[in-house]
């Protein structure tokens, strides 16, 4: 197994897993947290439409998808925040559903229509960190320190959002403002995790960690830094279950993070049991 | 009590007397609606609402379910707006006044699972946004959400241990928010609103069925604290506790999409002040809220609470002690 580490494709592999893991822990947290997994997912489904321009017009895939994430990201800001409240209250789901699908869609159609072989892109549909590019390596690790940046000067209000977002616009902080800075932040968040678990696996590594993460520590700050640690964790029990068995690298990722979740789940059970009192000493 | 506030709202009226009694025709009103309007989906929820309150008042908001309570203190805090019709909060439009109001909400609208402990919590009620001068705006304007807006000094922190131990949970200052009890919970929610006050500058504290947690001896302890800021601030209570309403407050106003305005005098007229304890709510909610009276759902939440006095052909829940 460690010879596979002399291997600049693992090298990349390993390093993108570390990038991914800061922006899953920084922005997972906040996803789960304001309970946004659906929007999350739409997200990740409509970008499929940024990666069939980027075929259809022989761009950069990366910074293609990336722009189409924010512009239909921050439609679904648009349409969930259009109600009385400003965050997700307006039963906007339907709205939501439909640019999940049809973004989707618009994609599948454009790869269709477009000449060439279309082989690589199940790697945006599963995932494939064992072939990310140095240069999105690069991209990736802009992305993060542009995530940790907005997260270090809108600290207070993403926690005021995602705590109490009436309360914060009774006191008149820019809520509806903040709601689509975080919708934002998912989309870039979103596009990088495509590259290590795909599309369709990508809210599983943006709320298992995060789930897990929030029974265990009593701050934001802890909680995103532990959420990060465990998606490294699981990442690097993915790829190194996918060297071994050579099998998709995505989907052991994501394997790995379900079988933590209810490895968790179990022992919080199990300790829950042993701390419940008897019945002698409870009266 | 003497909370000393960190972040005084910049927009807020200059100082007035100190003595609310003595010259209340020189003092601008708490809270000024005139002829406010409301719609929800072409449906009026409110409709010709004309109230004053003044500044030291305790008005108490009942009325039925979907009567237009929360949606009117929503109006006063400027989170929505009116279809028609005027707002002042201390004579200002309801978004340059946000730093002079305390808005305790309901506390299911929270998010109880964030990882955030009481001390933490309580000095988010000091949030303002960074200063716009003249441009209040909830909407929009990133820029004036960015960096700190709310002190996390040690002065801060001392003025939030002061609130949580003035409302009797500074043990808890350090717990998570999810492990307090409802009771506790509340408390917080009104120990947050008051770190917002600056005891130089009037405040109008809003309350949205702040005891709807708490059992009926903490209800009364809440209120009691309640009462204690009298002569502190304005106060705007949204309750289903129509026993409380004599003994705090000074004004009661029915809301059923429209709103009638008792005067405590016709609350004692109604046997309010001083009867059986069993003999008041009747009195009070049957002929106030009319055709609603027999199937209220404040009145079916006031029996529960006080089971002893049921209402007119309706029993007692089972397993509700009897006083």
């Amino acid at each position: 197994m460690l010879e596979y580490l002399g291997y600049p494709f693992m090298q990349h592999a390993l390093l993108a897993a570390f990038l991914c893991s800061i922006a899953c822990g920084v922005i997972g947290s906040l996803v789960v947290l304001n309970r946004l997994s659906y929007l999350a997912g739409a997200i990740a489904h409509a970008a499929y439409g940024g990666i069939g321009i980027a075929f259809m017009f022989r761009l950069p895939p990366l910074p293609c998808t990336l722009g189409f994430s924010l512009a239909s990201s921050l439609l679904m800001a648009h349409i969930a925040s259009r109600g009385e409240h400003p965050t997700l209250n307006s039963d906007p789901d339907t709205l939501i559903g439909i640019l999940w699908a049809g973004g989707m869609a618009f994609g599948i159609l454009l790869i269709e229509l477009s000449p060439g072989y279309a082989g690589e892109l199940t790697g945006f549909l599963f995932g494939s960190i064992l072939a990310v590019p140095p240069a999105n390596l690069m991209l990736m690790a802009g992305l993060d320190l542009l995530l940790i940046l907005l997260l270090f000067f809108f600290r207070q209000g993403l926690i005021a959002l995602s705590l109490d977002p009436d309360f914060a616009m009774a006191r008149g902080l820019p809520v509806r403002a903040y709601f689509f800075l975080l919708i934002g932040m998912t989309a870039l968040a979103v596009v990088m995790l495509l590259q290590v678990v795909g599309l369709v696996l990508v809210i599983a590594l943006l709320t298992i960690p995060p789930c897990m993460a929030r029974s265990l520590t009593r701050s934001l700050g802890a909680m995103m830094a532990l959420s990060s640690a465990f998606c490294l964790l699981f990442c690097l029990l993915g790829l190194t279950l996918a060297t071994l068995f050579d099998l998709s690298s995505g989907a052991l990722i994501i394997a790995s993070a379900s079988a933590g979740f209810a490895l968790q789940v179990a022992l919080c059970k199990i300790r829950k049991r042993q701390l419940r009192p008897k019945p002698s000493t409870s009266l | 009590m003497s909370p000393t506030v960190a972040q005084p709202g910049p927009q807020c009226p200059t100082p007035v007397a100190e003595d609310s009694a003595a010259h209340p025709a020189s003092r601008i009103a708490a809270v000024a609606l005139a002829d406010l309007n409301f719609f929800r989906q072409a449906e009026a929820v409110l409709e010709n609402i004309t109230l004053e309150v003044d500044q030291g008042d305790f008005l108490a908001l009942i009325g039925p379910n979907g009567g237009g309570k929360t949606t009117l203190l929503r109006l006063i805090l400027g989170l929505l707006s009116p279809a028609s019709g005027s707002i002042r909060v201390f004579g200002l439009p309801p978004a340059e006044a946000q730093g002079c109001m305390g808005y305790v909400p309901q506390f299911s609208t929270i998010r109880p699972d964030f990882p955030v402990s009481a001390l933490q919590m309580t000095l988010m009620g000091a949030a303002r946004p960074r200063s716009g001068p003249g441009k209040p705006n909830t909407r929009g304007g990133l820029f004036r959400g960015i960096g700190r807006l709310w002190s996390e000094k040690n002065t801060a922190h001392k003025q939030a241990l002061e609130l949580l131990e003035l409302l009797g949970i500074g043990d808890r200052a350090s717990s998570p928010v999810a492990a307090l009890s409802g009771g506790q919970r509340q408390r917080l929610l009104v120990a947050r609103a008051l770190m917002g006050r600056d005891p130089a500058k009037p405040f109008l504290l809003l309350l949205d069925e702040p005891t709807a947690n708490i059992d009926p001896e903490g209800r009364f302890c809440f209120y009691e604290f309640l009462d204690s800021l009298r002569g502190q601030c304005t106060m705007i209570v949204v309750s289903h506790d129509l026993g409380m309403v004599d003994p705090f407050f000074n004004k009661v106003a029915v809301v059923n999409r429209t709103l009638s305005l008792v005067s405590p005098d016709r609350c004692r007229e109604r046997g309010l002040s001083g009867g059986a304890p069993d003999t008041t709510p009747k009195k009070l909610i049957i002929p106030l809220l009319g055709e609603h009276s027999a199937d209220c759902p404040a009145a079916r939440a006031y029996s529960r609470v006080f089971p002893s006095s049921p209402l007119p052909g309706t029993s007692a829940p089972k397993g509700m002690p009897h006083a």
